[in-house]
């Protein structure tokens, strides 16, 4: 046999040996990153948390009322936790709160137990709903949980973002779609009409399985692997608010004080405002769809059957307003009139305003661009408007 | 549709490949090219199928010239055919442009729709114009449509490049060549997507992070400290080095995995000793063209020209050494994008090239120089030099308007300020500054110290090598590929870190011009 072909087949046999090694290597470790993912599930959007708890012979009310009766909360180690389903549960739990609050991140540290108490003139005791990247599609979502409750508060409260007047804006509420489509068919007469709205959104089940090769859910998950007591419940003790502590506490009123590491690090940091994630969720032009102002009105008209209804805007630091051209601002600006013109329409009460100097908030009460501390937040009934 | 996306490296790629191969061994040759076209016509219109008639019509419009210009190969015809070609890329990458700036001058209200660029429409361009220019030189033959089409719209250099040329591609998509499977070019060309996936995914998409607050920053009216500002400077070349190069580096492995070399767009330009040697190395396959086509004829023209009206010393300097550079760096600013701020990027460009010229002139003029210009030291001081004019120089590639990339600029001069103490607190680094300085020394060290991809591995393979003139590099002797059981399972770890990365991944930055 000549050489050159000799050559080429001992070649062949490294190519193809060192494919074969590629490849299953490949697969091998995408195997181990989607199994750990799978199993530890930090986010526990394969597992149901509470299904978690309950191996602990832990119900799901059984944690809300750990929670409602502790004194200081419950310290949320390790992120074991999907605080949609902590949302929707502690919504339909009786309690003896005024107030409800659907919200976003930035609603999420109103509160009526923390020393500077948030609407005191409107609510005597609250419970916080809120959730990061909360949006219109999580607040009906929840309501299906909170008509079922059988002492339910009589006042909810709607925190509008300068993006809550927009559908599809996040996609974290497609956890419970389930409960957001059996409720949109109860304050909608045809959802068929809508439903169009939500076609263009991926599917859920494949942003699972996406997030099955995550690098940032695989670094959690490990996070989780490698620590003890991964589902135990930690009450937290006495502590102080303002410096937190070492993961974020989730306050009996459902509100949470952040991690003492994001704490000290928005206090170390210099917020410009232009360098944040201001303009989250901002799509420039379109500020808002009058789909779902049409479906935010029949939600409010729904509710208004059994509640009262209140309209909130939580500010954002002051430096985001001295650049007028962001996305953000220009949001703000039109969002604003329009959320009074709805609120006008429906003859409901709107506390506060994205714009900090009408509520009197300096640059120290927030901890980064969108998100105002406690202090920012009682403030908030400083622009109260009856329609 | 994304190199770096789940839906092409999971679907649209292993189908492609499958079904390309299958085609091939069964000797269907039509059949093999048509379904290379319709999957690169697919890949196009994932964007936007709108625009895959544009692409379509230009194909058919610069065909009908090339066959024209083959029978009849008048200037007329050449004028025309790149008429059209410049007047759809006119049309669409610089009408606004244009407008906006008739408006400003004139105080008119002219309105223009808000014109969306095509993807590629400025790769896909020169590459016909290309094919024109040499079509009425009488330096190709007559192809058949298949071919043309494939050449054009072939989907690893369609939409971010290289520009390719005809005479490299079209002999490799003759019946007797096409893509035979050897598991050699499907293994470097593999291993080659998997270096530049990396690039792309893990390094620049990571570092872009650190790079965006100080502009952003400036571009709000921030005045920088002369530390935040080359910090951000810094972060952003390597930033487009690593994006640009990575999906450099991918074209050319999926091109090999099918059979085809495409010509090297980058070859390790920040250990360039100076800025001609920069552009020799930076997106090669643009500054070839550029070269050829516009600096090279108008150079000549103008140096006949001075010496024939016997200009003097400083007319000809003008005229040859000054004026030809000028207007080809222009061009590469334009052809970058519609702003003034690409064109202050060409004509920054053009003056370096100036000045690097008269310097080589003057300084051959020195035999001192001449002793020690191959020293080590003379070496790395010209690196550094290169380095750092590029880098300066990119910082208007990054800003919008004129007066941020002025404001960053006196920052990087010092002119802001030169304060250590609070660089940390915004901008660069944001709140890690470890992991700024991490990156910025790690991206450092690749591009200084490690072998560029044809040292690496692509001068191993016998499709490169026998394109002999695309080899410019020799290997690496110290960290060289080889089909190994340990380079195996290292392969296999920056692929799973890539894939497992993607979730976060951005889109290409070249992809806007």
């Amino acid at each position: 046999m000549p050489n050159d072909i000799k050559n080429n087949l001992t070649d062949s046999k490294f190519f193809l040996l060192y494919l074969k090694t590629v490849i299953c290597f490949f697969f091998i470790l995408v195997f181990i990153v989607a199994s750990v993912n799978y199993k530890m599930d930090p986010e526990k959007v394969y597992t149901n948390f509470f299904k978690i708890i309950k191996s602990k012979e832990l119900s799901s009310t059984d944690f809300i009322e750990k929670l409602i009766q502790s004194d200081n909360g419950i310290v949320m180690k390790n992120y074991i936790w999907n605080e949609r389903d902590i949302s929707y549960t502690l919504a339909g739990y009786p309690t003896d709160a005024e107030c409800a609050i659907f919200g976003n991140s930035s609603a999420i540290q109103i509160s009526s137990l923390r020393p500077n108490k948030s609407l005191s003139k409107t609510c005597s005791s609250l419970i916080n709903l809120a959730v990061s990247g909360g949006a219109l599609e999580d607040y009906i979502a929840i309501t299906e949980s909170i008509i079922q409750n059988k002492n339910p508060p009589k006042t909810i409260i709607i925190s509008i973002g300068p993006w809550t007047l927009n559908l599809n804006r996040d996609s974290r509420w497609l956890y419970y779609k389930k409960n957001f489509t059996t409720m949109l068919n109860k304050i909608i007469y045809n959802p068929n009409d809508v439903s169009k709205s939500f076609d263009k959104i991926e599917s859920y089940n494949i942003k699972l399985i996406k997030n099955l090769l995550n690098l940032e859910y695989f670094m959690r998950s490990l996070e989780l692997l490698t620590s003890k007591n991964d589902f135990t419940i930690e009450l937290a003790n006495e502590f102080n608010y303002n410096l937190g502590l070492g993961h974020v506490v989730l306050l009996p009123d459902g509100s949470t004080i952040p991690s003492n590491k994001y704490i000290t690090t928005s206090l170390k940091r210099k917020i410009d405002g232009t360098s944040g994630n201001q303009n989250y969720r901002i799509i420039p032009g379109k500020w808002y769809s009058q789909n779902a102002i049409e479906i935010l009105t029949k939600f409010v008209l729904y509710l208004k059957k059994n509640f009262k209804v209140v309209f909130i805007m939580v500010p954002s630091h002051p430096a985001v307003w001295n650049f007028s051209e962001q996305p953000v601002v220009t949001a703000m600006k039109i969002v604003e009139p329009k959320v009074h013109e709805i609120a006008k329409s429906l003859e409901i009460q709107v506390i506060g305003s994205f714009n900090p100097k009408k509520i009197g908030c300096t640059e120290e009460e927030f901890y980064d661009e969108m998100h105002p501390k406690d202090l920012c937040v009682s403030k908030l009934e400083n622009v109260l408007l009856s329609y | 549709m994304l190199y770096n996306s789940y839906i092409f490296i999971f679907l649209f790629l292993p189908i492609t490949l499958l079904g390309f191969h299958i085609l091939r061994r069964k000797r269907y040759y039509r059949l093999t090219v048509s379904w290379l076209i319709a999957a690169s016509l697919f890949f196009y219109g994932w964007w936007n199928p709108i625009y895959l008639g544009l692409l379509v019509g230009s194909v058919l419009f610069n065909y009908a010239f090339g066959s024209l210009l083959l029978k009849r190969p008048y200037k007329l015809f050449l004028s025309l055919g790149i008429i059209g070609n410049l007047g759809a890329l006119g049309y669409f990458k610089y009408g606004n442009f244009f407008v906006d700036n008739i408006n400003a001058l004139f105080n008119n209200n002219i309105i223009l729709e808000q014109i969306i660029l095509p993807l590629g429409i400025s790769f896909f361009t020169f590459q016909q114009i290309t094919f024109l220019v040499d079509t009425y030189l009488g330096k190709t033959k007559e192809y058949n449509f298949l071919q043309y089409c494939l050449f054009v719209t072939f989907f690893p250099q369609l939409i971010n490049g290289p520009i390719v040329h005809h005479e490299m591609m079209m002999p490799q998509f003759a019946k007797s060549v096409l893509g035979k499977l050897k598991l050699e070019n499907l293994t470097i060309g593999f291993t080659t997507f998997i270096i530049g996936l990396f690039k792309k995914v893990i390094i620049a998409d990571n570092i872009a992070i650190f790079a965006n607050p100080a502009f952003n920053a400036a571009k709000h009216g921030f005045d920088l400290t002369f530390f935040e500002a080359w910090g951000a400077a810094l972060v952003y070349a390597f930033q487009i080095y690593f994006d640009f190069s990575g999906y450099s580096d991918m074209a050319l492995g999926i091109g090999l995995m099918f059979g085809i070399a495409l010509p090297f767009n980058f070859l390790s330009p920040f250990k360039a000793k100076n800025i001609s040697e920069f552009w020799r190395c930076w997106h090669m396959t643009l500054s070839k063209f550029i070269r050829e086509y516009l600096y090279n004829p108008i150079s000549l023209l103008l140096t006949r020209y001075a010496i024939g009206k016997n200009f003097g010393h400083i007319g000809v300097f003008i005229l040859s050494i000054f004026i030809p550079p000028m207007i080809a760096f222009i061009c590469v600013g334009l052809w970058h994008g519609a702003g003034w701020n690409f064109i202050l990027f060409g004509v920054l460009h053009g003056v370096y090239i100036v000045i690097h010229n008269i310097w080589v002139k003057g300084s051959n003029m020195i035999p001192k120089y001449k002793k020690i210009k191959e020293t080590n030291i003379i070496k790395i001081i010209s690196r550094f030099i290169t380095f750092t004019v590029v880098v300066f120089s990119f910082v208007i590639f990054r800003t919008e308007s004129i007066d941020v990339a002025k404001n960053i600029m006196e920052s990087l001069l010092g002119m802001n300020g030169i304060e250590f103490v609070d660089m940390f607190q915004i901008g660069v680094f944001g709140a890690n500054p470890i992991m700024g300085i991490a990156w910025i020394t790690l991206s450092f060290l690749i591009v200084n110290f490690l072998p560029n991809i044809q040292q690496f591995i692509l001068n191993q393979s016998r499709v490169f090598i026998n394109w002999g003139d695309a080899i410019l590099n020799k290997p690496n002797q110290v960290i060289k590929w080889k089909p190994t059981l340990y380079w195996g399972i290292f392969f296999a770890i920056m692929l799973t870190l890539s894939i497992i990365s993607l979730s976060g991944t951005n889109e290409f930055i070249y992809f806007q011009f």
